[in-house]
């Protein structure tokens, strides 16, 4: 496998780099969706500079050494983490607004030449882990169809877990059989998101009609309660509902000011947004874990219906820190990536970025308004990504171990399946997600060096 | 009683460890940042426990907002704790956590434990 950074790939990345750590410089954005609540005291000076760049570090470091750089280094194709975590960083730490961009565009400068020298230098051993790491695309591929089977069971009991996991094999099979020409588990996949919001939606609506049924007979209490004090004298229950509405109104008013902030800043966020665009339009950047392995195997469609599923696990947790502190998140709502995979060209993958971005800063407020209601759609969207998590980590182990196996046959599995029961034992400094391509990187180097050591004989990697 | 109000991605995952304790002195309401911070701010002696992959975002979200910084900490993706600095934190006035979802059954026993015997000194929340 090759590695060609275009003069465009390398002149975007620089650019989406430099322009995400200024906006973090100003407190209007950060990737890390951690750092961004801090955001709220920085911007308002209740949090020195150097405090807020001791929080991003603290939450993004682990992210970055543990995430970013295994799977950009074991793909080829940049990541946000590897990109945007950094930028947060250095924009935040910058106390001047025009050192951040320039910090940010070393950075990206440093990220794009440094893999593209790894890699090269990886292509040339003689045990090629990055070929081996081809091996990830199918059980990713596979196993996500059936993550919506386990966010329904996480949410909706085994009965309906059941039947779902049941529905999306019988899909697969289907598709196998009589629909040769699409992709078996993007049909499962499907198939299944579309029983998860069925099932979100008439729980909603159940959820509700219970709520107002109750809220019906405890007014009709209150209302007899309040017969009884009006007669007796004091009213108990009236302090402690202006205390509710004290806090609730404090807090309404926050949500409204940072709303407010966005939408006046929503220009840089349409830069930002266009940047984004071009830069998944490359095709040698991806949203996603799961992405970065299929980009590389260039699946595109799929890549885009993945991370499109992933955006609805991301949507209500960006909308509510970007409410609650005022500042966004610097790749939007993340449904740009499956927009700019597939559009034709980067000057429409532009304007879509841009625009995406443009309608997702002014129509933040309603969206939380919606998801303070939605309590069902807001749980189901946390399942998603626990869902998508633990089926990923499944994928990804079984990835690396067929990547280990197809290095070094069982030595190859021993040492991935060691070195990631070693992570495990250690309290998990990396990231389960990436201890399986962070072992087969490990792997990979021990092998070349006994290679050349004469100790190893390196077998052909498919 | 103190009642622990858990939220974010590993919410399930915090309740099941949580009922495996049958202790009948802890209230346990799976909920999320938006229905808890005004809770958490109107009453004494509730916590917050939240969960995602840093262990702030998902985690504390909103919760900085309504509650502001001072009572919000997070672990991230910090293995391990002890009662002791829980404690140290509960008494700063600490009573929103956030932690990351591979750290869950690490962490949250500690942490309840330190909540939990917090209890006979009264009212200081």
């Amino acid at each position: 496998m090759t590695l060609h950074f275009t003069p465009l790939a390398i002149i975007i990345t620089i650019l989406a780099t430099a322009f995400a750590a200024f906006l973090s410089q100003m407190a209007l954005a950060v990737f890390n969706d951690g750092v961004r609540p801090f955001l709220l005291d920085f911007y308002r000076g209740d949090l020195s500079r150097a405090q807020m760049t001791a929080i991003a570090f603290g939450l993004s470091a682990g992210f970055i050494f543990g995430l970013g750089v295994p799977i950009a280094f074991s793909s080829g194709i940049l990541n946000p983490w590897v990109l945007f975590l950094p930028s947060d960083i250095l924009g935040i730490l910058s106390p001047k607004k025009w050192l951040a961009p320039i910090l940010g565009a070393i950075w990206g400068a440093i990220v794009v030449f440094g893999l593209s020298a790894a890699t090269t230098v990886a292509n040339s051993l003689p045990v090629n882990f990055l070929t081996a790491m081809q091996q990830m695309a199918t059980p990713i591929l596979f196993l996500f169809a059936f993550f919506p089977a386990v966010a329904i069971t996480m949410q909706f009991g085994r009965i309906r877990g059941a039947i779902a996991f049941l529905i999306s094999l019988l899909v697969m099979l289907i598709t196998m059989k009589w629909l040769t020409q699409v992709f078996p588990g993007a049909m499962a996949l499907a198939a299944g998101m579309v029983m998860l919001v069925i099932f979100a939606v008439v729980e909603e609506v159940n959820a509700n009609r219970e709520a107002r049924a109750e809220a019906a007979t405890t007014s009709a209490s209150n209302a007899a309660v309040a017969s009884e004090t009006s007669e007796g004298g004091v009213a108990v229950e009236a302090p402690a509902a202006t205390e509710v509405s004290a806090v609730e109104d404090e807090t309404v008013s926050i949500f409204a000011t940072n709303a407010a902030r966005l939408r006046k800043n929503a220009p840089f966020f349409i830069v930002m947004g266009i940047l984004i665009g071009v830069l998944a339009n490359t095709h040698l950047f991806a949203g996603g874990e799961a992405t970065s392995f299929i980009i590389a195997k260039g699946q595109y469609a799929n890549a885009a219906q993945v991370d499109f599923y992933r955006a609805l696990g991301f949507i209500p947790l960006i909308v509510t820190t970007a409410v609650a502190s005022g500042a966004f998140q610097i790749v939007g709502f993340t449904l740009v990536y499956p927009a700019a995979y597939l559009l034709p060209n980067p000057i429409l993958a532009g304007i879509a970025g841009g625009a995406l971005f443009g309608v997702e800063v002014l129509i933040l407020s309603y969206i939380t308004t919606g998801l303070g209601k939605l309590r069902v759609i807001r749980d189901a969207s946390d399942n998603i990504r626990n869902a998508i998590n633990l089926t990923l980590e499944v994928a990804i182990l079984f990835g690396s171990i067929a990547a280990g196996n197809a290095m070094a046959g069982g030595v190859g599995i021993a040492l991935v399946g060691g070195i990631y029961a070693l992570n495990e034992a250690l309290g998990r400094p990396v990231v389960r997600m990436a201890a399986g391509p962070v072992g087969v990187i490990l792997a990979g180097i021990l092998l070349n060096l006994l290679a050349y050591a004469q100790l190893f004989t390196p077998i052909v990697v498919k | 009683m103190s009642t622990i109000y858990i939220g974010g991605v590993g919410k399930s995952d915090v309740k099941r460890l949580l009922e495996q304790r049958r202790d009948p002195k802890l209230k346990i309401v799976v909920s999320n940042d938006l229905e808890a911070g005004p809770i958490l701010k109107r009453s004494p002696d509730t916590y917050y426990i939240g969960t995602c992959h840093t262990g702030a975002g998902g985690s504390l979200g909103a919760m900085l907002a309504f509650l502001g910084r001072q009572k919000c900490h997070t672990f991230g993706r910090q293995a391990r704790i002890n009662t002791a600095d829980v404690q140290k934190l509960l008494d700063s006035g600490i009573r929103a956590f956030g932690l990351s979802v591979d750290q869950i059954n690490t962490v949250v026993p500690a942490l309840v434990d330190a909540i939990q015997a917090r209890r006979p000194e009264g009212g200081t929340a």
